[in-house]
């Protein structure tokens, strides 16, 4: 894996407004993603956790512009696309693709399965026309569909089956940077590693670069090389994967952790449980976002809020008792 | 969900529709009424008209019914016919009457086996009239239908796509036209254009497309969140490619329904229009023009009331039994009935 950035996000916020009354006037703000900074590498997997309404569907799409930010800055190898408007970013899209968490919803129900992976290679114009059902064979074959899946349907798929074709459908503009969002967490556990494996068969292949979003620690585990851990909108700590399980500092990623269930009923762990709920994002706790919730809060996390600080060369943490 | 959930057979979404249809038996009658309506319709000149289908005159063969000849210019075709030569034959319509073909000597005569239907109050044989009259009944529904469905389809797909301000313009637009008496502006405005078949169709389509444009809407506000859509703008399709190839062909079902009921209240608008003089221009025939004469003459001409009466009444109601079946088979959640 080199060290050269593919994506980097700046400050990245996406408020979305909250209508009520008469003439549906905007009288709130959901603080989705509120002052996000990050770093994806090439060829590398960034894993995304927290749990859900944190705001990382969010964060993977617009980081892909499929959500118009309220502020802060994209950088796409390079070229800032923050604010490209959709003809020159429609562009651009072969080069960053999505795969979406439910794969009933992901696939059209009208359209035929070559029709459904072909689309991106017609939209691009990636291969002559003539060579397009080849090309489809060939992606199907390569995430391990049989090509008799051609002229069918999605709804004669399994979930497995589906999620198999979003990934043919992605890979068909031959993108570099993949958004990966919980695809296996609508799908068997028996399905899940092999889809899993099939994403790391693929990056290799391909040489891709993923954002990986999931709830699932173990998956994520599996997965990433480095991983950023989210809490209601912002980015708590963010470390090399082996180093933010066996070292975890901030102490939402340690509950968050002590929540993963080891498969040895000898292991006798102690369980962080952490009180109340996820605070409502319209209106996120002054100081700390995690001050309400937090086992060690002081004074200071009610007042001031802790900036994103590397303690490490590989490890950043956003607390200031650490 | 809802969309990926059907489990339908080898031929996707519409044969798995079918199948639920046929099952509403009384629906499938109607639609064979339909069916055979569209048929006399289509061939209103071969079942009733005073031109023979097939004429051998001279040894040449003629198709008077379809096609106009200048030879024949003026020509009656039954004094024609009964002076034929040897080897000349003509075949005419089972209804020998064209539809405003006068006969003052038998006006307001009762059905008879000359006049099955009986005649109206200048002599035309009303059989024939209802015949062609079919042919403007429902041309008027499908066509002004066709109109609301474009103008619908339009502004309900861009309403609901772009959302904010656009939607907010457009859906104020539909919400004031739908508070407007639509009978009485139609009325309004055949009173100042001439009432000739395409104004109506005009204006019964203009001011028809709100129903289906808040139905559009509604779908495409609902399909616009689905995450085969927001693929599709992943991969760098535009927004006409979304909202045509992936939004429409989703959203196209509930609003066939809504076009088969609204055939249905077109052609209840034309007769009413044409029962009130505002209609289809004489001496075009039309469903609701035969019955408006039975205003004058009720107390004895039951057959100007009763025919074309019934011809409304079972086209409209066929009509609706047809869209109620659709909308049956197309709603998942009725399905286990």
């Amino acid at each position: 894996m080199s060290q050269v950035e593919l994506v980097r996000v700046t400050n990245l916020k996406k408020y979305f407004p909250v209508r009520t009354g008469f003439f549906a006037r905007v009288t709130n703000f959901v603080k989705a993603i509120d002052g996000v900074s990050l770093n994806i590498l090439k060829g590398e997997t960034l894993g995304l956790v927290g749990e859900s309404g944190c705001g990382k569907t969010t964060l993977g799409k617009t980081i892909i512009r499929l959500i118009k930010p309220t502020g802060g800055e994209i950088v796409f190898d390079g070229h800032n696309i923050t604010n490209l408007n959709s003809r020159e970013m429609r562009r651009l899209r072969r080069e960053m693709q999505i795969i979406f968490q439910d794969p009933y919803s992901s696939l059209n129900p009208r359209m035929r399965v070559e029709d459904i992976v072909g689309e991106g290679l017609v939209i691009h114009g990636i291969v002559p026309k003539k060579d397009i059902r080849e090309e489809v064979k060939r992606l199907l074959s390569t995430v391990g569909i049989r090509e008799d899946a051609l002229f069918r349907y999605p709804h004669e798929f399994s979930g497995g089956q589906r999620q198999r074709i979003a990934i043919a459908r992605a890979l068909a503009v031959r993108p570099r940077f993949v958004v990966c969002d919980e695809p296996v967490s609508a799908l068997d556990v028996s399905v899940q590693a092999q889809i899993i494996n099939l994403l790391l068969a693929l990056q290799e292949e391909f040489n891709l670069t993923y954002l990986f979003i999931s709830h699932d620690l173990r998956v994520i585990r599996h997965i990433s090389n480095r991983v950023a851990v989210m809490y209601l909108g912002k980015i708590v700590e963010l470390a090399e994967v082996e180093e933010l399980f066996k070292n975890p500092l901030h102490p939402y990623t340690k509950a968050l952790l002590s929540s993963v269930p080891v498969p040895d009923p000898s292991v006798r762990k102690k369980r962080i449980v952490l009180p109340g709920d996820i605070p409502s994002p319209v209106s996120p706790p002054s100081g700390c976002r995690f001050h309400t919730r937090c086992p060690i809060a002081v004074e200071r996390c009610r007042r001031e809020e802790p900036a994103l600080r590397y303690v490490s060369s590989h490890h950043a943490v956003s607390c200031h008792l650490v | 969900m809802s969309l990926g959930t059907y489990k339908g057979d080898y031929h996707g979404y519409w044969s798995g529709v079918w199948r639920e249809f046929k099952k509403d038996k009384l629906a499938v009658v109607a639609l064979c009424f339909i069916l055979v309506l569209v048929g006399v319709a289509i061939f209103d000149d071969l079942l009733a008209g005073s031109n023979p289908i097939v004429l051998r005159w001279n040894g040449k063969i003629y198709f008077p019914a379809i096609f106009e000849y200048r030879e024949f210019y003026a020509v009656d075709f039954k004094e024609l016919a009964e002076n034929l030569k040897e080897g000349d034959f003509a075949v005419f319509p089972p209804i020998r009457y064209s539809p405003t073909e006068y006969d003052l000597l038998s006006v307001l005569s009762p059905p008879s086996r000359e006049h099955l239907f009986g005649t109206d109050d200048r002599g035309r044989d009303v059989l024939s009239r209802m015949i062609h009259g079919t042919k403007v009944s429902l041309s008027i529904g499908f066509v002004s239908v066709g109109i609301a469905l474009l103008i619908g389809i339009f502004m309900g797909g861009i309403a609901g796509y772009y959302g904010g301000i656009v939607d907010f313009i457009i859906s104020r637009i539909f919400e004031v036209m739908i508070t407007f008496p639509v009978f009485f502006l139609i009325l309004t405005i055949l009173a100042f254009r001439d009432p000739s078949i395409y104004n109506i169709m005009i204006v019964i389509g203009a001011t028809g497309w709100t129903g289906i444009a808040r139905l559009v809407r509604g779908e495409f506000l609902k399909l616009r969140e689905y995450s085969f859509v927001e693929a599709a703008i992943a991969l760098g399709g535009g927004d006409l490619r979304v909202m045509i190839k992936h939004i429409l062909p989703n959203a196209l079902a509930p609003v066939l329904v809504a076009a088969t009921f609204g055939v249905a209240g077109a052609i209840l608008v034309e007769s009413a229009l044409s029962f009130l003089g505002f209609g289809v221009p004489p001496p075009n025939p039309s469903w609701g023009e035969l019955l408006s004469q039975s205003q004058r003459y009720v107390d004895f001409a039951w057959w100007l009331v009763l025919f074309p009466g019934m011809a409304i009444f079972m086209t409209v109601t066929a009509f609706n039994l047809v869209g109620e079946g659709f909308r049956n088979a197309m709603d998942p959640k009725l399905k286990s009935r």
